[in-house]
């Protein structure tokens, strides 16, 4: 198994720190439609009172594209994430009980999967199938299962000769049981140490495919912002900031919070 | 050993014909298709029929899954729609922009990102700093192009130190290498900074671990001082961690470069793969990914060989694991 990167530091403080760090892009994912519709105002304005994040080359206000761009993220990486760990636990418990073909079955796959970054087979599938947040958020998932299942069935292969675990088998429990009742309770945190990793990798990848243009235009991404922040980068330095520094109030702080679960 | 080698050397060659399958299954499977791509959506059924005709796709899935699968295997990856030219031609045509920002990208933040991870470990039981793995945190957090876009707007349009984009001067007659090195220090350093944190995160925890085992206290009591034992014994035992790391992300790091190379205007296979996919240019698409995947699955058997050399103890490992279950 290969390990895996020690990106948050561990602290008492680090749970802390991401929830100050993620509430602001939360709050406006939560409260995005108070934030109105796309309306046309003046090109290019400069932060103010009337919009508070400037306004971007087609005279929307950042605001509410801002708020619009972070229900993206959060729905995106949110799915993709809770796609991931379900496939990555199922196919995880099903490696390490569910005998010797089930395992080498898996394990290949995982292995096959690897080889695929999620962004790749993102990438494909707008391809194939066209743009969209659910298929973005699908691909993103398959191509994350193998992280939370390798780590859940080497957790689960150590639980294996614990008592407890031996005492439901003498008992004649199922193996199916076992691992449902016995083991995954017990491996369900460090699973869920996980979700910081895969939620900032699928926000990130999102706001990639939405910078290049590989997402749906009617809901627009971060991403998609930072885009049209290009050509305007001298005068207009509020559509790179604020996009961009949302993004990373988001992906840092979920993977501080998660560490620190 | 013997066994572990000749299983791992198996893998490379059934897991790319299984992605290559896989792919070629999906792409004919996808509604729409290339030929509404080619022909637009109000071509006539004559147009349709004709384009269908060249390029094959008139035939049963099975007969071209062979036709493919047998090109393939001769290293014909076909014909793009897009740029109506071999596909091969056209990859290797756009790899060089690539390959000259990811290598050296990977070869700075190996060094770098090794040096800070190999300094900046503490021997057990001193007091850690938050501060340089937050720092660390957020540098590997933000997204490359945001890293970019902010220093084309500091290096390039405020101080005009490095140009804004592209790979050569237009306006020079003969580009020079000064003139190329110019145009790759901005989207290398960008790479960097975004790997660099990685690779000092993933070091130094390896060698926080080494440091506090017992090779380390008798290193230290026959004498050696903290900084040599750390680089000498531990630094060898807590590569590790650093080659699998990097051996498994190469795929992600020809993708990673993806934004970089749309940021700076670079003729790579970033922007090649995002514009196949915008035009639904399918061999193209399929080929880019297969090629990608096969690099990466090389990387991976390259770092397994090389990980087995520096503790032969792993693949034994792996063969008790497989025959233990």
């Amino acid at each position: 198994m290969r390990p895996e990167t020690p990106l948050a530091p561990s602290s008492r403080h680090a749970a802390r720190w991401g929830l100050a760090l993620l509430a602001p892009p939360l709050l406006l994912a939560v409260l995005a439609p108070l934030f109105g519709k796309l309306a046309v105002g003046p090109m290019l304005a400069a932060p103010s009172l009337a919009h508070p994040f400037g306004t971007d080359d087609l005279g929307h206000d950042l605001l509410a594209l801002l708020a619009q761009g972070a229900r993206v993220s959060f729905e995106v990486g949110g799915y993709a994430t809770a796609l991931a760990m379900g496939l990555g636990i199922a196919l995880g418990l099903v490696a390490a009980f569910g005998g010797r073909l089930a395992d080498d079955l898996v394990m290949r796959s995982a292995e096959l999967t690897v080889t695929v970054p999620p962004l790749l087979l993102a990438i494909v599938m707008v391809g194939l199938f066209g743009t969209g947040n659910v298929l973005t958020a699908l691909a993103l998932g398959i191509g994350s299962w193998p992280m939370v299942a390798r780590v859940v069935r080497a957790a689960a292969y150590g639980l294996r000769g614990q008592p407890h675990v031996t005492a439901a088998r003498a008992l004649g429990v199922s193996r199916a049981k076992i691992a449902l009742r016995h083991v995954l309770p017990a491996i369900l945190p460090l699973a869920l140490s996980l979700v910081g990793v895969l939620f900032s990798g699928a926000v990130l990848a999102e706001a990639t495919l939405s910078f290049v243009g590989l997402t749906d235009h009617t809901t627009p991404g971060w991403g998609h912002i930072m885009a049209h922040a290009g050509p305007y980068l001298r005068d207009a330095w509020w559509m790179w900031l604020f996009p961009g520094g949302f993004l990373v109030m988001t992906t840092a702080g979920v993977a501080l919070v998660a560490d620190s679960v | 050993m013997g066994r572990y080698l000749l299983r791992r050397l198996l893998q490379v060659p059934v897991g790319l014909a299984m992605v290559g399958s896989l792919a070629f299954l999906l792409i004919h499977l996808a509604p729409g298709g290339p030929v509404t791509a080619l022909s637009g959506e109000y071509a006539t059924a004559e147009i349709r029929q004709e384009i269908e005709n060249r390029y094959g796709l008139d035939r049963p899935l099975g007969e071209r899954y062979l036709a493919w699968a047998g090109a393939v295997l001769a290293g014909d990856l076909g014909r793009s729609y897009l740029h109506k030219a071999p596909v091969a031609d056209v990859i290797l045509e756009r790899l060089p922009a690539t390959l000259s920002i990811v290598l050296p990208a990977a070869l700075l933040s190996l060094l770098v990102g090794g040096a800070i991870g190999l300094l900046s470990t503490r021997p057990p039981g001193a007091q850690r700093h938050l501060l340089a793995p937050m720092l660390a945190l957020v540098g590997h957090m933000m997204p490359t192009f945001w890293i970019a876009q902010g220093m084309v707007l500091l290096f390039a349009l405020n101080l005009g130190w490095f140009p804004v984009q592209g790979l050569d001067d237009p306006r020079l007659a003969a580009p020079g290498w000064s003139d190329r090195l110019r145009h790759l220090v901005l989207p290398v350093t960008t790479l960097v900074i975004h790997q660099l944190a990685m690779m000092a995160l993933i070091l130094r925890a390896a060698l926080q671990a080494e440091v506090a085992r017992p090779y380390m206290t008798t290193a230290l009591a026959k004498g050696l001082g903290f900084p040599a034992a750390r680089r000498r014994h531990a630094l060898v035992n807590a590569l590790h961690p650093v080659l699998a790391v990097m051996g498994g992300r190469i795929g992600a790091t020809f993708v990673g470069a993806i934004a970089v190379e749309t940021v700076f205007a670079l003729p790579g296979l970033g922007r090649l793969i995002v514009s196949a996919a915008i035009n639904r240019d399918h061999p193209l698409l399929l080929g880019i990914a297969l090629s990608v995947c096969a690099v990466a699955m090389l990387g991976n058997l390259a770092t397994d060989l090389m990980m087995n050399r520096l503790d032969p103890r792993m693949a034994i490992d792996r063969d008790e694991a497989a025959h233990a279950a």
